[in-house]
C-alpha cells in the first residue's frame, strides 16, 4: 500500500540550517533547523513521535487526552518519562490551543489537526509555526500521509520507512488473502462506541470501516449508507445481525454487557460470543496510528482464524521492540490485548498462550 | 386564543378521545421498530415476565422502556406548558421560551460533565431550572412591570445565559467520551433510557398532575389577571410560587430522562385548548395525555424512520412548527368569522 494518494510533496532540507515542511494544507512551513521542542495536539501523534524518536524528549507538551491514554494503556510503562510531559496546552478539552502557554514554551513547532482552521490561525497569528495534519484519517493512505509529515519534521524518515514497510507488508498480505473475497464470504462486522448507553456505529469515511474491510469483513452500516460515527438503536444493530462486534477502547462497554443485554444478546455476534474489546497499547487500536497494522492483524485473526497465519503475539512483540525498544511481558500482553475483558469471547484463547 | 364554547360532557368526551389516542400511540410504539415483530409477540412482550421469545424481548426491553419514558416526558412537558401559558397569560409561554428547559438543560449538562449519575443529573437539572425561572421572574419585576412582554424578554435573557453556560460545558467536555453524549442529550433522546429511569417519572407526573389539577380553578382566575384573582381572595404570589416549583419539577424530570426537547410544551397545550377550551381542569390532563401521545409517536419515528437514530428535538420542531402555524391560522379565521 502506498501513502502517495494526493500526498503533498514533502521537503526536508536541513543539516541544522533550515527545514521546510509542506503540511496537509499544502502550506510550506519554514523551520529554523531541526526541531528540538514540539507541542503535539493531535492525540495519537505523541505516541507516533515516541515511536519515531525512540524517546519522548522532544515532546514539550501534549493533549490531555494523549496523557490519559498513556496512563491507561502501556505507554507510561514502556516510556516512563512520558508521564511527566505537561498537558496544559489546550483551553477546555477540545483542540483549542492555549496560545499564551504555548508561547511560554517556545516550541520549534506545534503539530495540530487541520480543522477547525481557527485553532491554527490563532497560533500562527501569535508567531508559532504550525504543522497541520488531516483530522481522523479514514484510510491507510491518509494515515501514512500524516505519519510522513511528522517523520519529516523529526528528520526520522528512516524510522518511518520501517513502520511503513510493516504496514505495507501486512496490508498486502491481507489484501491477497481477503481482497477477492465475495461479499457473501465476508462476515458482517461492526465497530461500536457506547457513550453512556447511546450506541454509535462506524460507517463509511471512518478508519474502522477501512480495517474491517481490509481484515476480510463487511460493514453493514456502510452498506446501509451511514457515514462517520452515527447513533443507532439496539434494534438497528439486531436488524443488521452482525457476526462480529468490535467494541471501542475509548469507552467502558465490555463484551460481558452485550452477552447479557436482552436485545443485543440476540445478535449472531453475541450468540457465538464474537464480541471483542479493542486493544490499547502505545495508543488505542481503534483509530489510525503507527500501530494500525496490529489492529488489522488482530481483526483478521478473529474474523478468519482458519485463513490467517498471523502470529499476533509475535507481531506485537516485534513491533513494540521496534517502536519503543521494549520487551513485552505476559502481563503487558494481557493489558494490551484486553484479555480479561475478552476472556469469554470466542477464539481469544489463541492470544492468551504464553509463547 | 379564543375557543369554541364547550359543555362539560363534550370536554369529558374530548378527554376520552385523547386518552384513546394515547393508548393507540403507545401500542403503535410497541409494534413499530427497525425489527419486524408480529402482534402476538407484541402482546407477549407486554404481558410476560421473563420467559418470552426473542421478538417479545425486543418489545419488552427495547420498546416498552422508551415508549413509557416518552409518554411520561411528553406528559411532563405538556402539563408544564399548559400551566405556564395560563400563569403568565401568554400564549407564547412554554418551558423553552421561559428559559426553564435551557436552565434545566444547563444543570443536566453540568452534571454530566462532573460525571454524575441519573439522580445527580435530575437534581442538578431541577436546581438549575428553579434558578432559571426565579431569574425570569426577578428580571421581569426588576424592570418595574410584570407584563407579558417583560416575561418573554426575561425568558430570552435567561435562555441566552443558560445557552452560554451549556456552550461552556460543551467546550470543556472530554472530546472522546463526554462531548458526543452531551451533544446528543442536548438534542433530546430516549436511546439510553432504562425502564427504571422512565418509571421514576410516574410518581412525579401523578403527584404534580394532581397538584396542578387542584389548582385548576385558581389558574382559570389567574389567567384573567392578578386583580381578578386578588379580588376573590387568592394569594396570587404564593400560588404562583407553588405552581412554578411544580412546573420546574416536571421540566427537570423530563430533562433528566431525555435531555432538552422543545415544542411539546408550546404546541400541545394550544392544541388541547383549541379542542377543549381554556378550562385548566380539562386543559391540564388533556395536555398530559396529548403530550404523552405526541412524544411517544415522535420517539417511535426517531428510532424507526431511518437507519440512524434521529434527534427527538429535530422531529418535534419539524412537526411542531407547522402545527403551531396551522393553529394560528385556524384561530385567526375563527376570530374573523366571530367578529
Amino acid at each position: 500500500m502506498s501513502g502517495s494518494e494526493a500526498s503533498p510533496q514533502l521537503v526536508a532540507e536541513g543539516g541544522g540550517d533550515t527545514t521546510e515542511i509542506l503540511d496537509i494544507r499544502g502550506i510550506s512551513v519554514h523551520l529554523g533547523g531541526s526541531v528540538e521542542k514540539l507541542v503535539v495536539l493531535p492525540i495519537p501523534m505523541a505516541s507516533l513521535i515516541i515511536a519515531l524518536d525512540g524517546s519522548s524528549s522532544r515532546i514539550a507538551a501534549l493533549h490531555p487526552q494523549a496523557a490519559q491514554s498513556a496512563r491507561e494503556g502501556l505507554m507510561v510503562r514502556m516510556v516512563p518519562e512520558a508521564a511527566g510531559i505537561r498537558s496544559d496546552v489546550v483551553i477546555g478539552a477540545q483542540f483549542n490551543p492555549n496560545v499564551e502557554t504555548l508561547l511560554s514554551l517556545r516550541p520549534g513547532a506545534v503539530i495540530q489537526w487541520s480543522e477547525p482552521e481557527d485553532s491554527i490561525l490563532s497560533m500562527e497569528n501569535a508567531g508559532l509555526r504550525v504543522i497541520a495534519l488531516q483530522n481522523n484519517p479514514e484510510s491507510e493512505a491518509r494515515n501514512q500521509q500524516n505519519m510522513r509529515i511528522v517523520a519529516t519534521l523529526l528528520g526520522r524518515e528512516d524510522r518511518l520507512e520501517q513502520i511503513i514497510a510493516l504496514h505495507d507488508r501486512r496490508a498486502a498480505m491481507l489484501e491477497e488473502a481477503f481482497g477477492s473475497l465475495a461479499p457473501g464470504s465476508r462476515p458482517k462486522a461492526i465497530y461500536v462506541r457506547a457513550d453512556n448507553g447511546t450506541l454509535r456505529v462506524a460507517g463509511g469515511s471512518t478508519y474502522q470501516n477501512f480495517w474491517i474491510s481490509l481484515a476480510g469483513g463487511r460493514n453493514p452500516a456502510t452498506e446501509d449508507g451511514l457515514a462517520g460515527l452515527t447513533p443507532v438503536s439496539a434494534e438497528q444493530i439486531l436488524r443488521w445481525d452482525p457476526d462480529f462486534i468490535f467494541l471501542s477502547a475509548f469507552d467502558d462497554m465490555l463484551p460481558a454487557s452485550l452477552f447479557t443485554d436482552p436485545v443485543l444478546s440476540q445478535t449472531s455476534a453475541a450468540r457465538n460470543r464474537r464480541v471483542y474489546k479493542m486493544p490499547h497499547g502505545g495508543y488505542r487500536w481503534d483509530p489510525a496510528s503507527h500501530e494500525s497494522h496490529l489492529t488489522w492483524s488482530w481483526a483478521a485473526q478473529l474474523m478468519h482464524p482458519q485463513r490467517s497465519s498471523i502470529n499476533l503475539r509475535e507481531d506485537v512483540r516485534h513491533s513494540y521492540r521496534l517502536f519503543y525498544n521494549y520487551e513485552l511481558t505476559d502481563q503487558d500482553f494481557a493489558l494490551v490485548l484486553q484479555t480479561t475483558a475478552n476472556a469469554t469471547s470466542q477464539g481469544y484463547a489463541a492470544f492468551q498462550s504464553i509463547r | 386564543m379564543r375557543n369554541r364554547p364547550q359543555t362539560a360532557s363534550t370536554r369529558l368526551l374530548g378527554l376520552v378521545v385523547i386518552a384513546i389516542i394515547l393508548v393507540s400511540a403507545f401500542l403503535a410504539a410497541l409494534a413499530v421498530g427497525r425489527v419486524s415483530v408480529d402482534l402476538r409477540d407484541v402482546i407477549l412482550g407486554l404481558l410476560s415476565t421473563g420467559s418470552e421469545s426473542d421478538a417479545a424481548a425486543i418489545v419488552r426491553y427495547a420498546r416498552i422502556p422508551r415508549a413509557l419514558a416518552s409518554l411520561l416526558v411528553g406528559a411532563c412537558l405538556g402539563m408544564a406548558g399548559a400551566v405556564l401559558q395560563g400563569l403568565f397569560r401568554n400564549p407564547l409561554a412554554g418551558p423553552q421560551t421561559l428559559g426553564l428547559l435551557g436552565g434545566a438543560g444547563f444543570g443536566g449538562a453540568f452534571a454530566i460533565l462532573l460525571g454524575f449519575g441519573a439522580v445527580g443529573v435530575a437534581g442538578m437539572a431541577f436546581l438549575a431550572g428553579l434558578v432559571a425561572i426565579a431569574a425570569v421572574i426577578g428580571v421581569a419585576r426588576l424592570a418595574g412591570e410584570f407584563s407579558v412582554l417583560m416575561i418573554v424578554l426575561a425568558g430570552l435573557l435567561v435562555s441566552a445565559l443558560a445557552g452560554a453556560g451549556t456552550t461552556l460545558v460543551q467546550f470543556i467536555a472530554d472530546p472522546e467520551t463526554q462531548l458526543p453524549q452531551l451533544v446528543y442529550w442536548l438534542m433530546g433522546s430516549f436511546s439510553a433510557v432504562r425502564i427504571e429511569e422512565g418509571m421514576a417519572l410516574l410518581p412525579l407526573v401523578v403527584a404534580c398532575g394532581v397538584i396542578l389539577w387542584g389548582y385548576g380553578l385558581r389558574l382559570d382566575v389567574m389567567a384573567s389577571g392578578d386583580e381578578d384573582a386578588q379580588a376573590i381572595g387568592l394569594n396570587v404570589a404564593r400560588d404562583r410560587i407553588v405552581l412554578l416549583i411544580v412546573v420546574t419539577a416536571l421540566c427537570a424530570g423530563a430533562v433528566a430522562v431525555a435531555g432538552v426537547i422543545g415544542w411539546v410544551g408550546l404546541v400541545v397545550p394550544h392544541a388541547v385548548r383549541f379542542m377543549l377550551g381554556p378550562n385548566h381542569r380539562v386543559l391540564i390532563p388533556g395536555s398530559a395525555l396529548l403530550g404523552g401521545a405526541f412524544l411517544c409517536l415522535v420517539d417511535m419515528t426517531a428510532r424507526s424512520a431511518t437507519v440512524a437514530e434521529l434527534p427527538v428535538s429535530a422531529i418535534t420542531a419539524l412537526v411542531g412548527a407547522p402545527l403551531f402555524l396551522m393553529l394560528l391560522v385556524v384561530h385567526r379565521r375563527r376570530s374573523l368569522v366571530g367578529a
